[in-house]
């Protein structure tokens, strides 16, 4: 048995960029995670989406991998992130993976840094509010 | 094994396993992590709890300590009727620092996420090398 996670093609939605990842983010997919985002803000985008509202699980190496994106956007002027994730576990999580996305991000200090938006729309509305 | 003298502990062992200390065992663990909290009738919450409480020990056993000779980490679970706790070895020395990092920092909060999950964490270190243990209480 190995992690379980989907990773599907990036979307540029009015020059956001969207990474959506479900399943099991932890330290045998973070990597995956690292590469794309920091392929799109090689592109240029500053704003990006991650949606998460299928993600399962996730650790700290997942967020370190995000709260490393923002600070490379900090360090080079300006740039957001907004992930999306239900306060609610994801539809089909199994039961060890009950913990929410927002509450692990809470737990490690970090929703500062990122906005935590409840759904797609929101994190677009966020987003293109910060740009 | 600096297991053993870490724990020293009269807590009846559940399982002892050896784990390839490889990225893609961490989803065996968590799920063996599970099934075990929720024999010992952990409820839902607190058994997710303990699932990423251990999988930040085993990843930081796999990123920062040492495996045995054959590549393996090691995890324990032990049990009295009202703790059930889980120890994770390596043969490294290598300690997580535990003060409050940089919030933009992209590293060094498996142990804080540790401490907020779960009732107790130990870290004992020798020469051996390191045992964490992560216990959770019943109710």
């Amino acid at each position: 048995m190995t992690t379980f996670y989907v990773l599907a093609d990036d979307e540029l939605i009015d020059e956001i960029a969207v990474i959506t990842i479900g399943g099991e983010l932890d330290y045998a997919v973070s990597p995956q995670l690292r590469e794309r985002m920091l392929a799109q803000i090689a592109a240029g985008h500053r704003r990006l989406l991650l949606d998460f509202s299928t993600v399962t699980f996730i650790d700290s190496t997942a967020i370190g991998v995000i709260v490393g994106a923002v600070a490379r956007l900090r360090a080079s002027g300006d740039g957001a992130v907004a992930v999306v994730c239900g306060d609610e576990p994801a539809p089909g999580a199994a039961a060890e993976d009950l913990s929410s996305v927002r509450k692990i991000f809470q737990i490690a200090g970090v929703d500062a840094a990122v906005a935590l938006c409840g759904s797609r729309e929101e994190a677009l509305s966020h987003l293109s509010a910060a740009g | 094994m600096p297991f053993d003298t870490a724990v020293g502990s009269p807590a009846p062992v559940v399982w002892d396993l050896g784990l390839l200390a490889e990225p893609s065992q961490l989803a065996i663990a968590r799920r063996r992590v599970a099934e075990t909290s929720r024999q010992f009738r952990l409820d839902d919450a607190r058994t997710s709890d303990l699932v990423l409480a251990v999988n930040e020990a085993l990843t930081n056993a796999m990123r920062h300590g040492r495996p045995d000779r054959i590549g393996r980490i090691r995890i324990k679970a032990l049990a009295t009727p009202e703790r059930l706790t889980f120890a994770i070895c390596d043969y490294g020395v290598f300690i997580e620092p535990r003060e409050q990092l940089d919030p933009l920092s992209s590293g060094g909060r498996g142990f804080h996420l540790m401490s907020q999950l779960v009732d107790e964490v130990t870290v004992h270190r020798d020469t051996n090398g390191t045992t964490v243990t992560l216990s959770k209480e019943r109710t």
